[in-house]
């Protein structure tokens, strides 16, 4: 059985600017996008929030203040429901960032990196780019359930 | 949302918690701490998200309390929403209660 019919669905892309205020309009988007490709809905809330996080990076570190342009893209791709956000602001460099010790006392934890982890725990897989032509890309997959 | 001027104050988040609105947040549990609370309750039954921001502000909240005796209390919190807190280590920390 294909766990995916591919082109099944169309890309759907959304642009909008570096503000804050269009976190909710980009979660409201992926989670229609996510819904008409077959994500469950646990599966909706877990891709919604790593788009949300990829997102808030852009605005927050990437854009940093500036104006520019945030465009996020959704399609479905060999059995993964696949989320593209894209900026044209600094460069980010993940690897930068460590990634927080979930297991050290609270008290006394870095508090940094936790958008960063909750990506990568709530995808099947991420991945960072950045050029100067296409800009920097996070690559958010999930799993579709077998049949779609 | 309600809240009172006391050791022990109530507070009900509602709603979407994205990294526009942990400033508000930041900025009404710091209310709180100067008027006097000491631990905080927060009411999750309400809330259909949360982001790393608002964890950040949480955990904040959380060392501000312990810091003058008391502590951060998350009440009814959304089994989805409490997945997240155990997924980054934060059930070990704060007195978290199911909805």
């Amino acid at each position: 059985m294909e766990r995916s019919q591919v082109g099944a669905m169309e890309p759907f892309e959304l642009c909008v600017s570096s503000d804050l205020t269009q976190l909710a309009r980009i979660s409201e988007f992926v989670a229609q996008s996510a819904r008409q490709a077959g994500v469950s809905e646990a599966g909706v809330f877990e891709i919604q929030m790593a788009t949300d996080e990829a997102c808030t990076n852009s605005i927050e570190h990437a854009y940093s203040g500036h104006t520019g342009e945030v465009r996020v893209c959704c399609w479905v791709e060999e059995g993964d429901f696949v989320v593209r956000v894209t900026d044209f602001g600094r460069r980010f460099d993940p690897n930068q960032v460590p990634l927080p010790d979930t297991s050290a006392p609270l008290e006394s934890r870095d508090i940094g990196g936790l958008g960063l982890f909750f990506m990568r725990e709530l995808t099947d897989h991420v991945e960072f780019s950045s050029d100067a032509v296409q800009g920097n890309r996070v690559i958010l997959r999930k799993h579709l359930p077998l049949g779609r | 949302m309600t809240d009172s001027p006391r050791a022990e104050s109530h507070y009900v988040l509602e709603g979407r918690y994205d990294a526009l609105r942990s400033t508000e947040l930041d900025r009404r549990l710091q209310e709180l701490y100067d008027r006097g609370a000491k631990t905080i309750v927060l009411d999750l039954g309400q809330v259909t998200y949360i982001s790393s921001s608002s964890l950040r502000v949480l955990l904040m909240a959380h060392r501000r309390a312990v810091g003058v005796g008391g502590r951060v209390v998350l009440a009814n919190t959304p089994e989805r929403i409490l997945r997240l807190f155990r997924m980054a280590g934060f059930d070990r920390v704060f007195d978290l209660h199911s909805s």
